[in-house]
């Protein structure tokens, strides 16, 4: 065919000594969709985020349509036709929809003025080819987490970029959402543009991918391409990413789900918040994992929130151990043994200054004080060591400060600082947003055990394979209420049945329940 | 989303959205009801003078704090940018023009004006540059850089003056400055602070320097992976702040005939109260100096109540402290009912 439109030599790039990237060589040609997939800490980010100016490479060569091209900072790629979106939106949360996406390429009256009917027009433009509307004067921090990651992508779009970067964009999306934004790829690819598609789910990058390129360790190990007819493989891609000697064959570890049915831990009668979710009832079990299953907006977290105390809810029950309680916050709830693993790791999960061994401890403080209230060094030393290993925690040690830990083990320390606190009932929202395939499948055993020593867990989690693999029983929610149940063992627990409950227009909403939409 | 449209719901958010205004139009009432010489032009006229140098000192703050960084040392550089000036002028006219314009040791200025009002401008813009450059270079929080500027410049300021103030010799251009008044009413001062925060005010929201200081403040990061050179606009925004203060100590000298170095009325905090209660948010990002100016406007009104109803100085920042509590709730109670609006939950 032509010359690639990228093309990167023997990249390498390390961080305080810490080789990331060892030399690393890639092509991407126009208007393919490239992929990169890797575990987390693998160097896939490192080399996406070096491709966008992000990080400066230590050596190697980059040529952009032949050219040899350096750059140093994110203008200087912007400048070259590289744009980059990435997983957290990074946009002005006190500013408006319009002004983020024009953000220093505003349109301009000579020169300083801002021309705020050209930007709208190129606005509607742009929104228009994306097939998704957001009120342009609406304030960022106002707009859903989708409308947040469209918005990111139009700020993208906006610069014409030749090459761009979706890092991870479909992690807070849904199936739908997901495939209305693989359209716009598709239509992206026409222009000519080349797209680098990040992302932990395997089935979204067999469906979008031209080509396939697994990074590990640094190195580039391997390349597929879908060519005339074939397709690329879930687990060509897995045992590639995970090395020879993992011998994995599927995301999904096959677990055997022992069922049996034991006292009821929680009982939920008719929990309602106006305007978020209602009249909702679940009994959970000892020993049992339920799953939550439903599209954004349909209530589930905060649902979840208010199981824990953090949002009050307006009507019904909530009894545990057969006694009704009165949740009015975390710290009680806490006290009644119930834990909540949120799906915001980096506000609502973690201290990111503080250690790995704080973090963990941070929430069983009573638990591990001595005499007088003293905490030793040497027990907290002890307790995060026996989880770093417990849990494959992949760390400096029990002092790195844990924002310099990966997505996934970020996650982790997350679950550890609960399963230390060994609640009785666990809920937890999106277990492994951002976690590689290997971290998932250890988080799923630790919930596992958790299950086996008779504790009960909600999860709810977009990924339905995840809940297929997991529970004992799925609820399905959509518009704040619960619509169906599927129970392991019957014949609806499949992913294909899920997904289309999930996606069915039967759950419209009633003229009463008045819900935020995108 | 439910449309409330009744007339109430109406006149509840036009008053939510002109709250300031509601203020200052209670204020008058009151002032009036407590004494009906406040709405005579003289007083008025000691009103719009009050605002000018804090007005334009907040206006200044209001910058650095929508660029999410604070400058406290606005008090300091007020008298140091003039003595500079004033000194550097002094220099440069003794040695170009043979004609000094400091009297020997009397501390008498004798002339000069202009070019010390403009020294005075270039230097406060280049002490704003100064901070700027220590926070972004130096990676100093701005908190702690400009308490270090404001110490330096207050220690210097004695050093050079010795303590002693310096007055002016019956200047006719300075004095123009100070007392002119339009139609004999409204203040020259006054209307300067007026032209100057309303350009402030559009620039913030139709240039595209607005945005970049907003943007900024509200999301450095954002900004950056925007292409935008952020250190670059922290030093702007610091050097707007500063062109404020200069731009005060003109005012302020002309008014005053003069200079003294001792004064200490506590400006750095003065004017964040001012722009706090205008709605400027002490994170970064968030607020317009319209609000600061309101805000100005009330607290002149306030404290000029006050004293006419016959307390002393100590009430007055009694109550003006109460005042600032009011105020923060109130924006807070208001940042409450747009997220239940908006249905928005804070966990």
């Amino acid at each position: 065919m032509s010359e690639p439109l990228l093309e990167m030599r023997a990249i390498q790039k390390s961080f305080f000594g810490v080789p990331a990237l060892r030399g690393v060589d890639l092509n991407v040609m126009a208007g393919e969709v490239l992929s990169l997939v890797g575990m987390n800490g693998a160097g896939k980010s490192t080399l996406s985020n070096i491709i966008a100016g992000i990080h400066r490479k230590d050596s190697g060569d980059i040529r952009i349509n032949g050219k040899s091209a350096e750059f140093h900072s994110p203008k200087d790629a912007e400048k070259l036709g590289i744009c980059m979106v990435s997983q957290e939106p990074t946009l002005c949360e006190n500013m408006t929809v319009v002004d983020n996406i024009f953000l220093n390429c505003e349109v301009t009256k000579g020169g300083f003025l801002l021309d705020r009917e050209a930007m709208k027009k190129d606005y509607t433009r742009i929104m228009d080819y994306l097939g998704y509307n957001v009120d342009p004067d609406a304030m960022v921090e106002d707009i859903s987490l989708v409308a947040k990651g469209v918005v990111s992508i139009a700020k993208a779009m906006l610069r014409k970029p030749l090459i761009l970067i979706l890092d991870e964009v479909t992690a807070p999306l849904n199936n739908k959402e997901v495939d209305s934004l693989f359209e716009v790829i598709r239509g992206l690819k026409k222009t000519g543009i080349a797209v680098i598609f990040i992302s932990h789910k395997l089935q979204e990058i067999t469906a979008i991918s031209d080509r396939v390129a697994v990074v590990r360790d640094g190195m580039l190990v391997g390349e597929f391409s879908k060519g005339k007819g074939s397709r690329i493989l879930e687990k060509d891609i897995i045992h590639l990413m995970l090395g020879e000697s993992e011998g994995w064959q599927s995301e999904f570890r096959e677990r055997t789900i022992v069922e049996r049915r034991e006292d009821v831990l929680l009982t939920v009668k008719g929990l309602s918040r106006k305007n978020l979710y209602e009249e909702v009832s679940l009994e959970l079990h000892k020993g049992e994992i339920v799953g939550i299953a439903g599209l954004k907006g349909g209530g589930i977290t905060e649902f979840l929130f208010s199981l824990f105390g953090a949002i009050s809810p307006d009507a019904g029950a909530i009894e545990k151990d057969g006694k009704v309680v009165f949740l009015s916050g975390p710290r009680s709830s806490k006290a009644m043994g119930i834990g909540m693993i949120t799906n915001d790791r980096q506000r609502e999960g973690l201290s990111l200054m503080l250690s790995v061994e704080d973090n963990i401890v941070i929430s069983s403080l009573d638990k591990i004080r001595g005499i007088l209230g003293v905490i030793l060094p040497k027990n907290v030393r002890r307790i995060a060591t026996q989880y770093i290993k417990a849990l494959g925690l992949k760390t400096t040690g029990p002092s790195q400060p844990v924002q310099y830990l990966s997505g996934g083990n970020q996650q982790k320390i997350v679950v550890a600082k609960w399963l230390l606190r060994d609640c009785q009932v666990l809920l937890i929202d999106e277990p492994t947003r951002g976690v590689d395939v290997k971290a998932k499948n250890q988080i799923y055993d630790l919930l596992h055990e958790q299950k086996l020593q008779h504790k009960g867990i909600i999860i709810h989690s977009p990924e339905v394979r995840e809940l297929l693999n997991l529970c004992d029983r799925i609820l399905l929610m959509a518009h704040g209420r619960v619509v169906k149940e599927f129970s392991r063992g019957e014949q609806n627990f499949t992913e294909k049945d899920l997904l289309a409950a999930i996606h069915s227009s039967d759950h419209l909403p009633g003229d009463d329940l008045n819900l935020s939409s995108p | 989303m439910k449309q409330n449209t009744s007339l109430a719901s109406k006149i509840q958010s036009t008053a939510a959205n002109n709250f300031l205004w509601l203020v200052i139009a209670a204020q008058l009432v009151v002032g009036y009801t407590i004494n009906p010489l406040f709405l005579s032009p003289l007083n008025l006229k000691v009103i719009l003078f009050a605002c000018t140098l804090n007005g334009l000192l907040a206006l200044g703050q209001s910058i650095a704090l929508i660029s999410r960084e604070i400058d406290l040392s606005i008090g300091a550089a007020l008298v140091f940018a003039p003595m500079s000036a004033i000194y550097a002028a002094n220099f440069l006219y003794t040695y170009f023009a043979a004609q000094p314009i400091l009297l020997g040791t009397t501390g008498f200025m004798s002339g000069g004006w202009f070019l010390v009002a403009i020294l005075t401008v270039i230097f406060a813009i280049a002490i704003g540059f100064t901070n700027g450059v220590i926070v972004t270079k130096l990676y100093v929080p701005s908190f702690i850089a400009t308490i270090g500027t404001a110490f330096f410049m207050k220690g210097m300021s004695n050093v050079i003056t010795s303590g002693q103030p310096i007055s002016f010799q019956d200047i006719p251009e300075a004095n123009f400055l100070g007392d002119t008044e339009i139609f004999g009413l409204i203040p020259l001062s006054a209307i300067v602070f007026l032209i100057t925060g309303l350009t402030i005010a559009f620039a913030l929201k139709n240039t595209t320097v607005g945005r970049r200081i907003y943007a900024v403040g509200g999301n450095r990061q954002a900004a950056r992976l925007s292409g935008m050179m952020t250190d670059r606009w922290t030093i702007y925004s610091f050097m707007l702040c500063g062109l404020m203060v200069g731009i005060a100590s003109v005012l302020f000298m002309s008014r005053a005939r003069g200079l003294d170095i001792n004064q200490n009325a506590p400006f750095e905090l003065n004017s964040i109260a001012i722009a706090i209660m205008g709605g400027i948010s002490i994170s970064g990002g968030r607020g317009n100096v319209f609000g600061t100016m309101q805000a100005t406007l009330i607290v002149a009104i306030l404290l000029n109540t006050l004293n006419l109803a016959g307390f002393g100085s100590y009430h007055q920042a009694a109550v003006t402290g109460t005042i600032i509590v009011l105020l923060a709730v109130f924006y807070k109670i208001r940042e409450s009912k747009r997220m239940r609006d908006l249905q928005l939950i804070e966990v």
